[in-house]
């Protein structure tokens, strides 16, 4: 033990003061003649024992507060010794890089996060630098930045730095990190360059390359905060949903990933499925050492009350928390399409089934007449038309229908959202139509074009055709209606069609007005696309039944009309939006009119983005994706309106599931890279000063409070 | 001193107690035996003592019996159980030799430390020869040495004394 300030410590033989005043006291002590000796005397024998004891503890007490102030004011302490690298000590510039990923949220054995511990091993790196050295701060999270970019000898403004750094969900980027601190390095002035790396030195953290080449870097000195012992983390790694067409439109499959990253097999791990913050499922997962398994679990969602609105749902796969809760927790997003209304104007309507021209139309947009389609499809002759009010359909069909139309009522249906689509046939008068629909059309007709095979006789109810027909030629495989129908699978369908008659369509000056999707082999349009408004038209020029083509029969026809009535509703099938990882940046799709976007993070916290932000434009750029959760959006369209919720502008972030696995860098690949940088010479290993005097102040504290009960209880 | 009754035998009697010097050992048995034998007719026995020897020698018992002996022959008997102020409280502080009066016993003590077991001790000692004593229809008076004689005098004359005469 040794002290800062030895002298005091001489005065700590004060502590035989209360003894000598103890024994001077008992020599002095007053004679008294007493008669009642024999009283006197019993009662000293039944009090003697403790009275001696308390006696002799007092003085022990006494003695040692006396030579307990002494001691605290010399400042005793011990050195022990130091668990930091040994050429912390010497003159150098030195960059800590200070691993802040989520991994190090990991709660070790001895309880503490690891963090805490990078926290209090990077401020001791920083207490026992030499004198002659300065340092910078970097952080080893992806993004986390450098907290002190530029090498200082300010030790407080290190420290602080250091005191400053929170835990973070984002993934490791050591690697990263690592070239960082060799650029700070390069402007050092001190010969000895060194880059302490303080972390959990997870595999996942590096790179397959080095941060630098063999010797041409600073020394790498790693600090193992978990001290090389075995780390134990369970994790959701994904969260997949799939359509489960067997529950029904809104039925879908949950797969849920668990990984075990432990050495200790995990049995009956519960997986927990939340939709829209309540449990709906549980089940129990057996997991080995350093495997990974998959959850199943089936969800119907139910129609809501309103089943004209979109529905998005959340869902949570979670487990038990464990050492690392960050990564416990998974999250999806869901949109639940309502039911589109669909209205079929039926030009040539036929008493037996199949001869009417809607009959493979309606078909195809309720197979089988499930009422699963999501299709709610209404067949109406051209007489009822007037009756109706398209306002009430996303799409309307108009097929084979003769001209003239009441085009004022189905420009303001288009313009204002609608979707509509015409097919042609012998009910057809190219001039009338021109005349009557107008710029409606995507293209003008022109003629009516018959191509080798004509429709032959009816026999057995059924048109057949002769000859080869004519077939399709060029697919815009671009274009967002057909995308879903990529491949050869669907090009050999959509070739096999064959059509005996066609409208030739008039060439436009307006190209870029109309889109063509289909075109014949011999180039002419057969499906053509036009926006008009906030909604949109589509031409077929051939019959939507068997009169003209058989394209009804083929097996491209029931995807082809489900994919134009999703797409003129602005409804397509999509895949589910991939989730956003922790500091990725999010586009907020925006609507026209947008003022205001509220953005409500998974902590609760709201961000708020003014006019200046959102007025005009079609995305908003988020960034501060931090948390993983789900991020709710609102918008108003005026200045003073109160945000309204978007559910469909909702997201999910997720942490980086590379994250979860805390398996160490093989020592292998750790030497391989302390070797990589030029070594320096290796000063005395430093030592670690204990101090004692506050633990002494507080023994003092309880000495005088022992002293002070003692006398109490006389 | 002889029993006598003639006139100046008051005086005589109260030079004599005027005269007396506190010497040697208590042995209280024996001078209430001697009462015992001299007393033939109704007397009144009036003992005043520390009964603090008789305690310590173990004659608590023997004493008691003869002071009841001497009731049941009719005699009335008065003990004044005389204490000391300093025996009754301990008032004492600091480290303190206490020495015996009749002998060369000493103990040093922390007062404080002593006080209350003291105490306890004593009032066991008075309660016993008070209940012991007025078991046996033989008057006890505690008398505090700080009181002035006339005070206990008069307590003694206006009280049971007065009562008992009545009777």
């Amino acid at each position: 033990m040794s002290f800062l300030a030895p002298g005091f410590a001489v005065f700590a033989l004060l502590f035989g003061v209360p003894i000598a005043i103890h024994l001077y006291g008992r020599s002095r002590a007053k004679l008294k003649k007493f008669a009642a000796i024999d009283l006197l005397l019993r009662s000293e024998r039944k009090v003697a024992r403790r009275t001696k004891l308390r006696q002799l503890l007092l003085l022990t007490l006494r003695a040692l507060a006396i030579a307990a102030v002494p001691l605290i004011l010399a400042k005793p302490f011990f050195e022990a010794e130091s668990d930091l690298p040994a050429v912390v000590s010497g003159s150098q510039s030195a960059v800590i890089v200070l691993d802040d990923s989520m991994s190090m949220s990991l709660v070790g054995s001895d309880g503490q996060k690891l963090l805490d511990a990078a926290k209090a091993r990077a401020k001791r790196i920083v207490d026992a630098l030499g004198a002659d050295a300065d340092a910078a701060l970097v952080l080893g999270s992806r993004g986390g930045g450098a907290p002190v970019a530029e090498l200082t000898a300010d030790r407080a403004r290190l420290e602080h730095a250091i005191a400053d750094v929170k835990p973070t969900h984002r993934a490791t980027d050591l690697t990263g990190a690592l070239k960082r601190a060799s650029q700070i390095l390069q402007v050092a002035s001190r010969a000895e360059r060194r880059v302490y790396l303080i972390s959990d030195l997870a595999a996942h953290g590096f790179d397959r390359d080095p941060a630098w080449a063999a010797g041409a870097g600073p020394e790498l000195v790693p600090v193992d905060v978990a001290a090389g012992a075995p780390l134990a983390n369970r994790a959701i790694t994904d969260l997949k949903v799939e359509p489960a067409s067997h529950l029904g439109p809104r039925g879908v499959r949950i797969t849920v990933d668990v990984a075990n990253f432990s050495d200790a097999p995990a049995k009956e791990v519960p997986v927990t499925l939340r939709v829209d913050g309540k449990p709906v499922a549980k089940g129990l997962l057996d997991l080995e050492p350093h495997q990974k398994g998959q959850k199943r679990f089936f969800h119907s969602f139910s129609r809501g009350e309103d089943a004209a609105e979109v529905g998005v749902h959340e869902l949570e796969a979670s487990l038990a928390p464990d050492a690392l809760p960050d990564d416990d927790k998974r999250f999806q997003r869901v949109e639940v399409r309502r039911d589109l209304r669909v209205l079929i104007v039926d030009g040539d309507p036929r008493t037996v089934r199949r001869e009417d021209e809607a009959f493979y139309l309606e078909t195809a947009l309720r197979p089988g007449d499930r009422a699963d389609s999501q299709l709610e499809v209404t067949t109406i002759t051209p007489d009822e038309l007037k009756r109706r009010r398209l306002a009430d359909f996303d799409v309307v069909y108009l097929c084979n229908l003769k001209a003239p139309f009441d085009s004022a009522s189905l420009r303001d249906y288009v313009e204002h959202g609608g979707g509509l689509f015409l097919t042609v046939g012998e009910n057809v008068d190219t001039d009338a139509w021109n005349e009557s629909l107008g710029d409606l059309l995507p293209q003008p007709l022109q003629a009516i074009r018959s191509v080798g095979a004509t429709a032959g006789a009816r026999q057995d109810g059924e048109t057949r055709m002769s000859g080869d027909g004519e077939h399709l030629g060029r697919i815009d495989k671009g274009h967002s209606a057909l995308a879903p129908l990529q491949g050869a699978k669907h090009d050999d369908a959509f070739m096999a069609a064959r059509f005996s008659r066609y409208v030739l369509l008039k060439p436009t000056a307006h190209e870029d007005d109309r889109e063509v999707l289909l075109r014949f082999a011999s180039g002419a349009p057969a499906l053509v696309d036009k926006p008009i408004g906030a909604g949109r038209v589509m031409l077929f020029a051939s019959t939507i039944d068997r009169d003209w083509n058989d394209l009804p029969i083929q097996p491209i026809f029931l995807p082809l009309v489900q994919q134009a009535t999703r797409y003129l509703a602005r409804a397509p099938m999509h895949e589910p939006e991939a989730p956003v990882s922790i500091g990725q940046r999010h586009d907020i799709a925006l609507a026209d009119g947008d003022l205001r976007i509220e953005v409500t993070l998974p902590s609760g916290k709201t961000r708020v983005f003014e006019r200046d932000r959102v007025a005009g434009r079609k995305l908003l750029g988020f960034a501060e994706t931090d948390e993983p959760g789900v991020y709710r959006v609102a918008a108003a369209g005026a200045d003073r309106e109160s945000p309204k919720a978007r559910p469909q502008a909702s997201f999910v972030v997720n942490t980086d599931a590379a994250e979860s696995d805390v398996t160490r860098l093989s020592p292998e690949r750790l030497a391989l890279m302390v070797s990589g940088g030029a070594g320096g010479k290796t000063a005395r290993a430093p030592r670690r000063r204990v101090e004692l005097w506050h633990a002494m102040g507080a023994a003092l504290l309880l000495l005088l409070l022992g002293e002070a009960l003692l006398l109490r209880r006389k | 001193m002889a029993r006598c009754s003639r006139g100046g035998h008051l005086g005589d009697l109260l030079q004599a107690l005027e005269g007396l010097k506190p010497d040697g050992a208590t042995d209280l048995a024996r001078g209430l035996q001697y009462v015992s034998e001299v007393a033939q007719r109704r007397s009144l026995v009036i003992v005043l003592s520390d009964l603090l020897e008789a305690e310590r020698a173990g004659e608590r018992s023997e004493a008691r019996h003869l002071l009841r002996g001497l009731r049941a022959r009719k005699h009335d008997v008065v003990v004044f159980h005389v204490l000391d102020r300093d025996e009754l409280t301990l008032p004492f502080e600091g480290t303190t030799v206490f020495e015996s009066l009749e002998d060369d016993r000493r103990l040093l003590a922390e007062p404080a430390d002593v006080r209350r077991a003291y105490l306890a001790e004593l009032d066991r000692f008075i309660d016993g020869y008070r209940h012991g004593l007025e078991e046996g229809d033989v008057e006890y008076h505690l008398v505090d040495t700080s009181r002035p004689p006339s005070s206990v005098l008069l307590d003694f004359l206006n009280g049971a004394w007065r009562n008992k005469g009545r009777r």
